[in-house]
């Protein structure tokens, strides 16, 4: 690990590289500081301006947006009582209350310090555990592959919606998106409907723009019809000086609220579908009941905002544990990163290790330069970013809608890209209407075409025997995972139906605009 | 659901496979494994939605007509900014395409609108162009 740190230390070390990821750390920021666009929204539409990138600028780019966008959805959250991102919701807590008490600036020092702790941590645990779970992972085969898929996508399913049913199909239909273009094994087209420009099978930006970009604006539009397009004022100015500042004392005692919240969200970042929003609740939880004052929380805690925004950067890094070690998404942005990489040639997982191990080690040293770079932006852009927050609706939402459009042209294919991402607003227009999961979706389609293989590897290996399964324990232990899953979580799920009470945390949800206002 | 996945398994993807030789499993098997796995659980929510009819009742419809309305509204607009980008390139088509969508989100200023629709085609013109050289319709 060391030698291949040090080859990659050389590549890393550039003024190109580390000006990639400044550039996505800001945008990051701002696109999380706006509420009711998300990261993974703004990924999808700049993936296309990374084809002349090197890879690992590429890449580097799209995880500083994604870290960037994570800090940055505090700002809404603490100045307007507006969560940029779901994950956010937390913040608002008791970020908003400082505000309100004319400590605004120190709430957002709070946020970011916290948001750098978790994103550090978490990224050196990233880069202590990637490497050693490939090296189990590239022993397994398409029978343990498979049954890790199966366990992966119906457990992505059962957490992140609210319908267990719902989910599944959510995933099995991104499975089943995955199946057009030529048969991997017969080279006969499938499902392509006489299109010849589906022959590469449906162009990842179009399905991933339509349903989570357009069809997100244009739910907002329709909100802001009824209510209106502007945002409220801000605090940021108000306070002494005191009330401004974050002492290093003031630090020194939030510093093990920011390490139990990036523990949470380590933990919880690694496990598919569970996503930022969950560990920013159970951090929180965690730090009210560690605290000796927990009548504080709700009404103004600075260890509320830490403990939330360090696990919610920290789930960040952790997310990609299982995409570097196994090659699997857990949450919509990984999912984004991995089509990424795909579209520069690199397939994620463990053989990645073997094939370009100085790449995914310049890829880790780059996450952290990432993280200072977010100290920077952050403290540098607190004021650009609290007026960016105010923008109107009427401005940023056309300009998105148009960048949709070029987005969806650019990844190849032209207008028929275009016309198609048009056809997936649809598809994620009635998908949000009616509750269907977004991250499932995008899970089966980015390992639609890993799963098809190694299922038929699977049955072609087993002679469609399936005792042979008994000569693989892995695989029968992630299958009765998934059983386990899918029985428990159906089974909350139809309690739930029973009582009529709702689920308190929709964890998967990274999807949807902000709920609470 | 349902319907879909009866379609896709006894409609679709028999007519959308090309038919030829092969050996091993069938181009069929993997789509149509996915389409009966949704039929399977769509047939699960009716089921969900049988034994909790109360449940459903007391939910808010989740979309209404209105909503609908609006959303076809919307995507027309775009619709017409793509076409008019296929026809008349980014310039024409994008500055159309910003400025219908933000009178009708209710943006009046010309000073506002001008500048919003011309700067974002400026940016991405430039850049696509010159730094990703790649062609813009």
């Amino acid at each position: 690990m060391f030698d291949n740190l040090a080859t990659a230390f050389s590549d890393a070390m550039s003024f190109y590289l580390v000006l990639h990821i400044a550039i996505g750390v800001f945008i990051g920021y701002i696109v999380g500081a706006l509420p009711g666009l998300n990261r993974a929204t703004a990924i999808a539409l700049l993936i296309p301006f990374t084809f002349t990138m090197s890879p690992l600028a590429a890449i580097s780019f799209l995880i500083g947006i994604n870290k960037g966008g994570a800090a940055g959805a505090a700002v809404s959250a603490i100045l307007m009582n507006v969560p940029g991102e779901p994950s956010a919701v937390v913040t608002t807590l008791d970020g908003y209350p400082m505000t309100r008490a004319g400590k605004s600036q120190k709430a957002l020092k709070i946020a970011l310090y916290a948001s750098v702790v978790g994103d550090i941590v978490a990224t050196i645990v990233l880069i202590a555990l990637a490497e050693p779970l490939a090296k189990i992972a590239v022993t397994m085969g398409p029978m343990e592959v498979s049954a890790i898929l199966i366990f992966a996508i119906t457990f992505v399913a059962a957490i992140s919606g609210r319908s267990f049913f719902k989910g599944v199909i959510s995933g099995l239909f991104g499975l089943l998106l995955a199946a057009s273009g030529l048969d991997a094994e017969t080279g006969l087209p499938r499902l392509t409907f006489g299109f010849i420009e589906l022959y590469n099978g449906i162009p990842l930006l179009a399905v991933a723009i339509g349903t989570l970009a357009l069809s997100e604006v244009i739910v907002q539009i329709d909100h802001g019809w009824r209510g209106n397009y502007s945002h409220k004022a801000l605090y940021l100015n108000s306070g002494t000086e005191a009330d401004k500042r974050l002492s290093w004392r003031e630090f020194k005692d939030l510093l093990p609220t920011m390490l139990r919240g990036s523990l949470v969200g380590i933990v919880i970042g690694i496990l598919p579908g569970l996503g930022a929003t969950l560990s920013s609740f159970l951090a929180y939880t965690w730090a009210k009941k560690a605290s000796k004052t927990p009548e504080r929380f709700g009404h103004g805690a600075p260890e509320g905002v830490a403990a939330s925004e360090s696990a919610d950067n920290a789930s960040v890094p952790a997310s990609l544990v299982p995409v570097f070690a196994i090659g699997l998404p857990g949450s919509l942005s990984t999912a984004l990163l991995m089509g990424a990489f795909m579209l520069h040639g690199l397939t994620p997982g463990p053989f990645l290790f073997r094939s370009d191990a100085s790449l995914v080690y310049a890829i880790f040293l780059g996450m952290i330069f990432a993280s200072a770079i977010l100290l920077f932006v952050g403290m540098a852009g607190q004021g650009i970013f609290a007026r960016v927050i105010t923008m109107r609706d009427t401005i940023i939402i056309p300009v998105i809608i148009f960048l949709c459009i070029i987005g969806a042209y650019l990844e190849g294919g032209g207008m028929f890209g275009v016309y198609l991402m048009l056809l997936f607003a649809f598809v994620g227009y009635f998908m949000k209407k009616f509750d269907y999961s977004f991250v499932t979706f995008l899970v089966g389609y980015i390992l639609g075409p890993m799963t098809e293989l190694s299922l038929r590897q699977a049955i072609i290996i087993s002679d469609a025997n399936p005792m042979t399964l008994l000569e693989h324990p892995i695989a029968i232990l992630f299958l009765v995972l998934a059983v386990f899953s899918a029985w428990r979580f159906s089974s909350m799920h139809m309690l739930e139906l029973a009582g009529g009470k709702k689920l308190e945390v929709d964890p998967g949800r990274e999807d949807n605009r902000p709920a609470a206002q | 659901m349902l319907i879909f996945s009866i379609s896709m398994i006894f409609v679709i993807i028999p007519a959308e496979t090309m038919k030829g030789q092969w050996t091993g499993l069938s181009p069929y098997f993997y789509p149509t494994v996915m389409s009966g796995g949704i039929g399977v659980f769509a047939i699960g929510l009716l089921a969900q939605a049988a034994l909790r009819p109360r449940y459903y009742a007391d939910q808010a419809v989740p979309l209404t007509m209105l909503q609908f309305g609006m959303f076809l509204i919307v995507t027309a607009i775009v619709f017409a900014g793509v076409l008019a980008i296929d026809n008349f390139g980014v310039w024409i088509g994008g500055a159309f395409t910003i400025a219908a969508i933000m009178l009708f989100m209710g943006e009046r200023k010309p000073l506002i609108i001008v500048p919003t629709a011309l700067a974002p085609i400026a940016v991405v013109y430039l850049v696509v162009t010159y730094v990703l050289r790649s062609p813009l319709p």
